[in-house]
């Protein structure tokens, strides 16, 4: 059964067509992935399956309950949580802070539990904590939970960025672009985690990748977009295979570099 | 050394608490007894201003409105209905909490500079409120012949509203405290820093930025009640435009996000105009160099670098401080 | 009756407009309102009554060097106080600017006493149309002001200096990396901004026939919110609000009494900001 599905989404700003009648369907407990040229609208499908752009037009199902129009801040609470294409971490607090904020939407206790210390608040703090240490020693960063965000190198805020996800409880994650940027150990490192997340705790994964042998390697399913229209659906090998999906990237690699560029 | 420093810094809202409850003990000169309240007073507004500005990242160019709104709410309720303190201070508080809302609820899209531009109005407006609605506020004349706070039947002595002033300073320092490390105050920075991460992580901005709004204006308005009673007459001209800029700069200056920072810069934003004698028009000059040398250096990084000078004097040996709670 | 308010609401409007153009050139290019730009301008008005009543000046040359001084104090400010913070949260710098406004208003309590002071340079002449005034002071003003108001929109469009203006208020980086002296352009903003000012501040003391300490103050809110009415950083949009708050304000007069007319600009400035943050002509974005 589809655990996240996008029906017909038409999404417009003023006269431009960001997205046109765009379905998707992400299998629960599965890794999909969203590929396409750049300005396909990969992005802007994420914020609208996230909450963050109510679409113009179409259905966003979560379990086959209807969530588009929701508050952005509601679709943690549904069990949906992403990360952003530039890495937006709070520079100023540390990581574990940053971790814990993942756990806001998990916790009841208000203002009067913290001014009197209640039970629930040193229970609800404890098990924050926590579980915020289990995630980051999930990825890797454990030793790091003292630092101040802005001090970690690229690689680790990425990473940081991942368990910040993994604390909200959500099962389903969406990645848009996890290794942009990243060399080819800290690209294989990354795979691994994801492939981890995805095996060891049972989470739905989507992610939107640019890097092709890393979006194969780890797809089970991808969709394709090319300039705001879907394109086609499949799995690594049938897309591989797909002609239209050939002449969409090649096509517009020649109109921006202007000469065929192998690879 | 490096253990006192640790000491303080880490129970700093006792040091002050003892301080505040020492003060009054020595001091007995009516004169210095007052400025001793007025920094309570600051203390309290710079605190509380602290929850908006430092914490949630809200510019609140009004912040001494909530103050004179919580004031005129408890001369207004004592002189015609004969409230006494005890009931005028929450009061007081509540009404603020009402204006907080009105203030914070439909500005909530907006940032910055704009949000300034708002407050400041807002305060312009409550102003002319204050002095055009007669015979609500009794206009430019104010409101005199507040009664003394009493509860029960025993009333106090100027000295009392100190211990008032600084039981409520040290509630609001508290509060900031606890804030600092837990859900709510999570939020809140989260929603300083970046608010669109803090709404993909569950945090209902909304509620949390007016939230921040009604609860440093509840603060402000129960200092403007205790101060109504201290000094018996109120006025349009007992909290100014140039208050609320002041209490700004103490936080700014403190540092806006920090604990004892905001309550340290009030203190002495109090104080020093009195020490040099500064007549009015003087101290005005004097607060706004302050406002300009003091932000210049502060954003250039000179008062970091003062303050860790400071620190390694303490120190003498190099030490991991603990972060987070600077 | 009216159409006497018209004509005041007029004439109070251009001024309006005038010293929003100020607030709104600096917001261009800083996107900062400049909260001490109302008692800067002030100083214009002192210093001409000052140059001719203490210093026996002629009006022309007086208000020259009245405008002349007001500009290099503008930039002075902007060199020492708002440059070294540039790149500082917007919070640092609207309160240097508070903190501008204060020492400005109380060194000309200082200098020029507190008292109000006559400010009457020029005689007088008004004529009768069906029962509407007009004097010579109104026809001063419009007449200035039209002509003050096309130069700008020509120099900001047609010079080298204006584009480097537009350029900034755009894009301060990738202007600086165009070859544009940012620094030079920030400064040219503040002294154009602040002679504006001071010219609005004499025709103003010479509407009102005095200058005095407060001025500053209120003039400014008022043209602050205009700059925001019209819309934040455009120039046209500074024109349109400072003439609407006149407006507004003198029909607000016929009902209002003097003191709740203060208030009028504050309100319309709020429902603008909570309805409409950029204005009515300014870019949709809403910078923080």
């Amino acid at each position: 059964m589809a655990l996240l599905e996008a029906q017909h989404i038409n999404m417009f700003f003023g006269g431009l067509k960001a997205l046109n009648d765009v379905s998707l369907q992400a299998e629960e407990g599965k890794i999909s992935a969203l590929i396409g040229p750049n300005g396909a609208g990969k992005t802007t499908l994420f914020n609208v399956m996230t909450g963050f752009l109510v679409p113009t037009a179409g259905k966003v199902l979560f379990r086959g309950e209807e969530v588009q129009g929701l508050p952005a801040y509601k679709y943690v609470e549904k069990g949906l949580s992403r990360t952003f294409q530039n890495i937006r971490l709070l520079q100023e607090m540390t990581v574990l802070e940053n971790v814990q904020l993942g756990c806001h939407h998990n916790m009841k206790q208000n203002l009067f539990d913290e001014l009197f210390i209640s039970p629930r608040c040193r229970r609800e703090e404890n098990e924050s904590r926590e579980s915020s240490m289990e995630a980051l020693e999930f990825v890797g960063l454990g030793d790091l939970a003292g630092e101040k965000a802005k001090n970690l190198p690229y690689g680790h805020q990425r990473k940081l960025e991942i368990a910040r996800t993994l604390a909200t409880g959500a099962e389903m994650l969406l990645f848009d672009e996890p290794c942009a940027g990243m060399n080819t150990a800290e690209k294989a490192q990354l795979s691994e985690l994801i492939l981890d997340i995805n095996k060891k705790l049972k989470k739905t994964v989507m992610l939107i990748e640019h890097d092709m042998r890393f979006v194969m390697k780890l797809s089970d399913t991808i969709t394709v977009l090319a300039q705001g229209e879907w394109l086609a659906a499949g799995s690594p090998e049938e897309i591989q295979a797909n002609p239209k999906v050939i002449e969409a990237y090649l096509g517009t690699k020649r109109k921006a570099v202007g000469y065929h560029v192998g690879d | 050394m490096k253990k006192v420093y640790g000491l303080l810094k880490r129970h700093s809202i006792i040091v002050i608490a003892v301080l505040g409850i020492l003060a009054p003990l020595v001091i007995r000169n009516t004169y210095h007894v007052h400025i001793i309240l007025m920094c309570m007073m600051f203390g309290i507004l710079a605190s509380s201003l602290n929850i908006a500005v430092g914490m949630t990242g809200l510019s609140n160019l009004a912040h001494a409105t909530f103050f004179g709104i919580g004031a005129y709410a408890a001369a207004i309720l004592n002189t015609r209905y004969g409230l006494p303190f005890y009931l005028t201070f929450f009061a007081g508080g509540l009404v603020a909490m009402v204006f907080g809302f009105i203030l914070g609820a439909p500005t909530l899209r907006l940032k910055g500079v704009f949000l300034a531009l708002v407050t400041t109005g807002f305060g312009q407006v409550v102003r002319i409120i204050e002095l055009n609605w007669v015979s609500l506020t009794n206009g430019p004349m104010g409101i005199s012949g507040i009664d003394a706070a009493e509860i029960g039947s025993y009333s106090f002595s100027t000295v009392s509203y100190i211990y008032y002033g600084l039981a409520l300073l040290i509630l609001c320092m508290y509060m900031s405290k606890r804030l600092m490390g837990t859900r709510v105050g999570r939020a809140l920075f989260a929603i300083k820093y970046d608010e669109t991460v803090a709404r993909s992580l569950g945090v209902n901005i909304t509620f949390y930025k007016v939230g921040a709004y009604v609860l440093s204006a509840c603060m402000a308005g129960m200092a403007g009640t205790i101060f109504a009673h201290y000094v018996s007459f109120i006025s349009p001209d007992t909290f100014t435009v140039a208050d609320s800029t002041t209490v700004l700069c103490m936080v700014i200056l403190g540092g806006a996000g920090s604990l004892l920072g905001p309550v340290i810069g009030a203190f002495i934003l109090t104080i020093a105009p009195e020490i040099f004698r500064f007549a009015q028009t003087y101290r005005m000059i004097f607060i706004g160099a302050v406002m300009v040398i003091g932000v210049i250096a502060n954003e250039r990084g000179w008062v970091p670098m003062l303050t860790s000078k400071i620190r390694g004097l303490f120190h003498r040996k190099q030490t991991s401080e603990e972060g987070g709670k600077a | 009756m009216i159409a006497q308010q018209l004509i005041n609401g007029l004439t109070l409007g251009v001024l309006y407009a005038l010293l929003a153009l100020g607030y709104t050139l600096i917001f261009g290019t800083l996107s900062f309102i400049n909260f001490a730009h109302g008692e800067v301008s002030l100083l214009g008005a002192y210093l001409a009554w000052f140059a001719i009543a203490r210093m026996g000046f002629a009006v022309i040359p007086a208000c020259i060097f009245g405008i002349i001084i007001t500009s290099v104090v503008g930039v002075i400010i902007e060199r020492v106080g708002y440059k070294p913070i540039r790149t500082a949260p917007k919070l640092a710098m609207i309160t240097v600017s508070v903190g501008f406004s204060y020492i400005v208003q109380t060194a000309i309590q200082l200098i020029f006493g507190t008292q109000p002071h006559e400010f009457k340079v020029i005689s007088v002449a008004s004529w009768n149309f069906a029962g509407i005034t007009i004097n010579s002071i109104h026809i001063l003003v419009l007449i200035v002001s039209i002509i003050l108001m096309v130069s700008l929109q020509l120099f900001i469009h047609y010079t080298k200096s204006g584009r480097s203006i537009r350029a900034i208020s755009m894009d301060q980086d990738t202007a600086g990396l165009m070859g544009i002296n940012v620094n030079a352009t920030i400064s040219l903003t503040f002294a154009i901004g602040s002679a504006l000012g001071a010219v609005s501040s004499i025709l103003m003391g010479m509407y009102y026939a005095q200058v005095y300490p407060m001025m500053g103050t209120s003039i400014g809110n008022k043209a602050f919110a205009a700059a925001v009415l019209g819309g934040s950083g455009s120039i046209p949009g500074a024109m349109l609000g400072g003439i609407m708050m006149g407006l507004i304000e003198s029909i607000a007069g016929t009902v209002l009494n003097t003191q709740v007319r203060e208030g009028v600009a504050f309100v319309v400035m709020i429902l603008i900001l909570i309805f409409k943050p950029s204005g009515i002509l300014g870019k949709e974005v809403v910078k923080d």
